[in-house]
């Protein structure tokens, strides 16, 4: 048949079949932060379905943890979210203080408000970073942020001794109190920190094309997100303002005065202004904190903990807000020196259960973006 | 209490919002060829400010390493008496949550145990540097080199014996002095009962190595 | 406050649902009435939000242990927004016991869909079956994986 034949011969639509195919995506790809795979179906450049596969970096942390004495597990919980190692050692040590019975002395507490703020804000500026990669604005948001977080991360270096495997908590406190010189640096940051938002803002929030692909992409409607049991920035962009540090009240966080944002339709441009707006509410804990921090006795930094920890038989649970939602520790101990049973309740996995549910409909480049709205760290998934 | 983040759904000027960006762009562009906003060695870690040049050229220089910071673990012995600040009382080998320090007790010749360790293996490839072991010991002897360079070619290098882990006090006073500080008169006064406890010429560097 | 929540909740459902009372509040349901206490707790007491699930393995007393950490969102919400919660907050802990030689625990996907993954993870890695998962597969580990790491005979293959 001739080319031409070919284009002249009607075209019987109602016998075609239209097929959904199937496209990989993952595990090695450059926006899935991590080693994730997903098996999304498509019709056209639709997705009608999507089927996440993990565990491509499971290190059964839960199992080498059982293994291991209390004290041994903290540097372990570096590595569950390698972004945010200050808010991983938080709710474990809350986790064991509760199981011991430990008080934790009030210079303590400001000290590790402080480092979870920081981590907070240090996570949000990767992140929205990252998100505006996946977007394709390639490197120039991603590398302020980065800039920025080096600074907190000079900071977690002279405190605890290494940028991201802080290893800084300790039951009944912090590991060391903070050095010479640690607090003028730190008022710097804060002094500096709301111009650079200011600056992200200039450059992002109005952004024509961050707008036109954010606006709508990914709705996730509040009484699913409470029912998928999501929780942090992208539960209160949904519109239900759930903070564990409101609820709960943990650590100093009862006593300090700060706001929560909250989202209106729960899409992806919402998830980006909430930890926008986040940031700055992180600031004004920050202050807060150093104020209370100054007024507390230094040295004062831990309360006396037997050297070999053998908490009595029982069980606790003990959660904090970790910038990607709640972070929690499920402990239980037979009385010996060694957890019976170790588990993490990781934001991250419990985050991405909704995946297939809010790319349903989207096209293929959206699904990028709404999966880098979600914050999370493959590290803390597989675990 | 809580507040609801604006969406900014007003109109705007099409193309308002990427100029705005450009302009946020263009300021960094301009500032970083007259800020040099660096972080030198030996002074403040950064200046502040968020314009500048913010980078190092490692190698030809190097940000400075705070005291604290945690880098694989070596052991100390004193200057003057070349005496090994180990006892071999192996709290770090107990403490280690990969357990890769490996420590054999030395013994006089009819079997009695001495306070010193006749081997002591740490596997580098294997470590965490999470300093529980510098946390756990009391005499001040295993502590956290600042050492960048840890690259070998060959995963047997990474076998530190004690003769590569030993560095003199002097060098971690150097490296670390407030830390050292911190331990220093605890750590001299246990060694002087430990050399008590040890026979003349056991426990101690080889003069040959310690003076280079 | 969650023990008169236990109160009702022992009211509405038969006698003998309730196995234990434990020391830190927890209760011990008998599995066969887990999915109604679920129902009650979330639409009637307004225990909307599964925060963790996890099993424990009790090798020595010969049984699974499954346990549910349950909080009130809304109430919490309340309470962000500067409003009287009117109500506990949480934590609500439900355990639910089955025996290792047959595990086997109704899911409660149906109640809390963030139990999808949860459950997913449990049956990986202690293998309880979930009757009623809608897709009871394994998570972390491939499909051809034998055995059930964090059972505490578990024993990995020389390697």
């Amino acid at each position: 048949m001739t080319q031409e034949s070919a284009l002249s011969t009607p075209l019987e639509v109602e016998e075609l079949e239209t097929e959904t195919v199937p496209l990989n995506v993952g595990p090695q790809h450059p926006s899935t932060h991590g080693v994730f795979r997903m098996v999304v179906k498509l019709q056209g450049e639709t997705v009608v379905d999507l089927d996440p596969v993990l565990g491509y970096l499971h290190r059964c942390q839960e199992k080498l943890a059982e293994g291991r004495t209390y004290l041994q597990s903290i540097p372990y919980t570096d590595r569950l979210d390698y972004v945010c190692a200050m808010t991983n050692n938080h709710p474990y040590v809350m986790a064991v203080e509760k199981l011991a019975g430990i008080e934790v002395p009030r210079r303590a507490e400001c000290i590790r408000v402080i480092m979870d703020e920081l981590t907070r804000i240090m996570n949000h500026a990767l992140l929205v970073g990252f998100l505006l990669n996946d977007m394709g604005a390639w490197l120039t948001p991603v590398q302020y942020g980065l800039r920025e977080r080096e600074k907190i991360l000079d900071l977690f270096e002279m405190a605890s001794g290494s940028r991201m495997m802080c290893n800084y908590m300790r039951f009944g406190g912090v590991a060391r109190d903070l050095p010479e010189g640690f607090l003028p640096l730190l008022q710097k940051v804060v002094d500096d920190f709301p111009g650079f938002i200011d600056d992200y803002e200039h450059l992002l929030t109005t952004n024509e094309i961050l707008r036109s692909r954010c606006k709508y992409v990914g709705i996730l409607p509040p009484d699913r997100a409470i029912a998928y049991g999501v929780t942090g920035p992208v539960l209160r962009a949904s519109g239900v303002a759930y903070d564990v540090r409101k609820v709960d009240r943990y650590s100093l966080y009862g006593e300090l005065d700060f706001d929560i944002p909250v989202g209106t339709v729960g899409d992806t441009y919402d998830r980006y202004l909430v930890r926008i707006y986040e940031m700055r509410q992180s600031i004004r804990i920050l202050k807060q904190a150093i104020e209370r921090l100054k007024e507390t006795p230094p040295g004062e930094i831990q309360s006396k903990v037997p050297k070999t920890l053998r908490p009595p038989a029982g069980e606790a649970y003990a959660r904090i807000e970790s910038p990607k939602g709640e972070l929690g520790f499920y402990l239980v101990s037979d009385g010996s020196e060694k957890p019976y049973r170790w588990r993490v309740r990781a934001p991250s996995f419990v985050n991405l259960t909704p995946l297939a549910e809010m790319c349903r409909g989207h096209k293929v480049a959206d699904l990028i973006i709404i999966f880098g709205s979600i914050d999370i760290t493959m590290a803390e998934v597989d675990r | 209490m809580t507040f609801t983040v604006p969406r900014h759904d007003e109109f705007r000027f099409p193309g308002w919002g990427l100029l705005k960006g450009l302009w946020v762009t263009g300021k960094h562009f301009v500032r970083s060829y007259f800020l040099r906003n660096r972080r030198i060695p030996g002074k403040e870690l950064f200046p502040g400010g968020r314009y500048g040049l913010f980078i190092v050229q490692y190698p030809e220089e190097q940000a400075p390493i705070p005291d604290r910071y945690r880098g694989l673990p070596i052991l100390l012995y004193d200057d003057a008496t070349r005496a090994e600040l180990c006892t071999a009382c192996m709290s770090c080998a107990r403490a280690c949550p990969v357990g890769i320090i490996h420590i054999e007790q030395g013994t006089d010749a009819e079997g009695k145990k001495i306070p010193y360790a006749a081997s002591f293996t740490i596997e580098y490839d294997v470590c965490l540097n999470c300093g529980l072991c510098m946390d756990a010991c009391a005499f001040g002897s295993i502590v956290l080199d600042h050492n960048l360079k840890t690259a070998r070619t060959r995963r047997e290098d990474f076998r530190m014996t004690k003769e590569k882990l030993l560095r003199p006090i002097s060098y971690y006073e150097k490296i670390a002095p407030s830390l050292w500080a911190e331990m220093r008169e605890e750590a001299l006064k246990r060694l002087a009962g430990t050399i008590n406890r040890r026979p003349p010429d056991v426990g101690r560097v080889p003069r040959k190595v310690a003076e280079g | 406050m969650t023990e008169e929540v236990f109160r009702r909740l022992e009211q509405a459902l038969p006698a003998g649902a309730f196995q234990e009372v434990q020391e830190n509040g927890a209760r011990v349901l008998a599995p066969e009435f887990l999915l109604e206490a679920g129902r009650y707790l979330r639409d009637e007491e307004g225990f909307d939000y599964l925060s963790n699930l996890s099993g424990v393995d009790w090798i020595e007393r010969g049984y699974f242990e499954v346990v549910y950490h349950l909080y009130a969102m809304r109430r919490g919400e309340r309470l962000v927004r500067g409003e009287a919660s009117g109500g506990p907050l949480g934590p609500l802990v439900l355990k639910v016991r089955t025996p290792r030689e047959d595990p086997r625990v109704p899911s409660v996907t149906s109640l809390w869909p963030g139990a999808l993954w949860q459950e997913r993870e449990t049956y990986d890695m202690l293998g309880i079956r979930f009757e009623g998962h809608p897709d009871l597969r394994r998570i972390y580990l491939w499909d051809e994986f034998e055995g059930h790491p964090l059972r505490k005979d578990y024993r990995p293959e020389e390697s």
